[in-house]
């Protein structure tokens, strides 16, 4: 008859271990990625990028296993930007232009982090920097992905810690200086939201205000007339397609690779004069954004990404032309 | 400093100040570096709001360039001989700079001087009339060494890169004016 006294005993002490321990940034990351994908919610972001800040309504909707993300603009120019099974469809209602394109491997307007954390931890460190922090008066963890080298850039999120939903991020170079910061003003979790056709406000336009600018398709990386065989550490490639850009309509070939977090995007078009005035420039800036354009052969090669200067410089170095198709 | 100068350096920057109160306070700025660091100030967070960058100067900028200006070596060119038209060359010149200026100034800025006193600092027809030296306005500069415009081009790759960010909207260009760069690295 001792045997149960015995068994409470032990599982106290043992329990009340568990809830003193500090929260593991792993495990707090995995929720988040869950709650991103699972949850209703809608609210107010504000983005900064180089300086410059966007305001944008967020609604995030899922229903039978459809997902629905969309972000409509709160200033000049209108935007709305909606993502469903892969695919972005742009709407600006005041020209009436609508785009779509396949973007198979992001996942969010919000935040790009794979589902399996486990991805990163070769390239960052993952650490709690404090579990008792307010972001929009909502308590919250605020998690560290630190990178391991010189080619990526570092990330703080803060968690808010009832739904496991980012509300605030924010993207360092490697001098630390700020790059990007995304946050929450107002959040609302809700039961259920409508999932909302696309394109419903668009066929409202009149049709000669309608313009289709462009559609993607994916392609086979195969068919590229270049290879990336030599990416830095924990970059692999996406995601390929052929796309025209106006004016000219010879096809533009663009890959995306990516390390998990960040993005980097690979031009290459048939010489024009377009990045002739680039070429003797470095690597340049823009926004978040850092880029690079040289000639290779009689094509035009532009590497683009938030990542630093050297990670740019090693993906141009690592594109070679096919021998044979050019 | 009292709140009235302030108060009047402020309409003055807004040009709403009547000439004869701009030429006062004008004079007072010149014997006040206080007044003058207060109106360089509100010009500096003029530009500020209508430029997205602009590098502030210290109040002794313009001191510290006039001086640097003096320590200058003076070279001394050999003379050549004077003729006739030499010898009126000079005033004639100066004759033909003032009267080109001042028809310059009166086509381009007929009224402004009479309805914005303000213009008065960028006229130096206007202010060499009232013989004072004029306050150094702040340097607009970006904040980074060299920049040039984005190409279509790039904001198209830049649209393609991140949608959800950079729209095709020509406006967005504008946003995007200029791309920073430097010579540091090579790939």
């Amino acid at each position: 008859m001792k045997t149960p006294f015995l068994l409470i005993a032990i599982i106290l002490p043992t329990s009340s271990l568990a809830a003193d321990e500090p929260p593991d940034g792993k495990q707090i990351l995995e929720k988040m990625a869950h709650a991103m994908h699972s949850l209703n919610y809608q609210g107010t972001v504000a983005f900064v990028r180089g300086g410059k800040l966007d305001t944008m309504a967020y609604y995030h909707a899922t229903q039978n296993n459809i997902e629905q993300e969309r972000m409509s603009s709160l200033n000049s120019p209108l935007r709305e930007i909606t993502r469903q099974s892969g695919r972005v469809s742009h709407l600006y209602p005041a020209t009436g232009i609508h785009m779509t394109e396949e973007r198979p491997f992001e996942d969010s307007f919000l935040l790009n982090i794979p589902k399996r954390i486990g991805e990163l931890e070769a390239y960052y460190s993952v650490n709690v920097l404090d579990d008792d922090e307010k972001v929009a008066l909502l308590p919250a963890y605020a998690i560290e992905l630190k990178p391991k080298d010189q080619l990526r850039y570092s990330r703080k999120i803060w968690i808010e810690k009832n739904n496991s939903l980012p509300v605030r991020t924010e993207t360092f170079d490697v001098t630390g200086q700020q790059v990007e910061e995304m946050s929450f003003t107002k959040l609302e979790i809700k039961d259920k939201l409508p999932i909302l056709n696309a394109m419903e406000q668009w066929h409202g336009l009149a049709e000669d205000k309608r313009i289709c600018a462009y559609k993607t398709k994916i392609v086979d990386f195969a068919t590229a007339p270049f290879t990336a065989d030599q990416l830095p550490p924990g970059f692999h490639v996406l995601f390929f397609t052929q796309r025209t850009l106006k004016p000219s309509d010879q096809p533009v070939n663009h890959l995306i690779i990516g390390d998990g977090l960040s993005f980097v995007s690979i031009y290459l078009e048939h010489s024009q004069s377009n990045t002739a005035n680039y070429q003797s420039n470095g690597v340049q800036t823009i926004g978040s954004v850092r880029f690079y354009s040289q000639p290779l052969d009689n094509y035009d090669l532009t590497v683009m990404g938030e990542v630093p200067e050297e990670t740019i410089s090693l993906i141009a170095n690592s594109i070679k032309l096919k021998t044979d198709k050019h | 400093m009292n709140e009235e100068s302030k108060q009047k350096i402020s309409q003055f920057v807004d040009g709403d100040l009547d000439q004869a109160e701009a030429i006062s306070l004008l004079k007072e700025m010149y014997s006040s570096p206080e007044l003058l660091e207060k109106y360089n100030r509100y010009q500096a967070i003029g530009h500020a709001l209508k430029n997205d960058a602009f590098l502030v100067t210290s109040s002794d900028f313009s001191a510290r360039v006039s001086q640097q200006i003096e320590a200058e070596p003076t070279i001394i060119a050999p003379q050549p001989k004077s003729n006739f038209f030499m010898l009126y060359q000079k005033p004639c010149a100066l004759a033909a700079s003032i009267a080109i200026v001042a028809v310059l100034v009166h086509w381009r800025e007929p009224n402004t001087i009479a309805t914005n006193p303000s213009a008065l600092l960028s006229s130096p027809l206007a202010l060499s009339a009232i013989g004072h030296q004029l306050p150094a306005a702040p340097v607009v500069s970006a904040p980074t060494d060299q920049q040039q415009p984005v190409t279509p081009r790039i904001h198209q790759y830049l649209q393609a890169h991140n949608s959800s960010i950079y729209s095709p909207d020509a406006t967005e260009l504008k946003r995007l004016n200029q791309v920073a760069y430097s010579n540091k690295k090579q790939p």
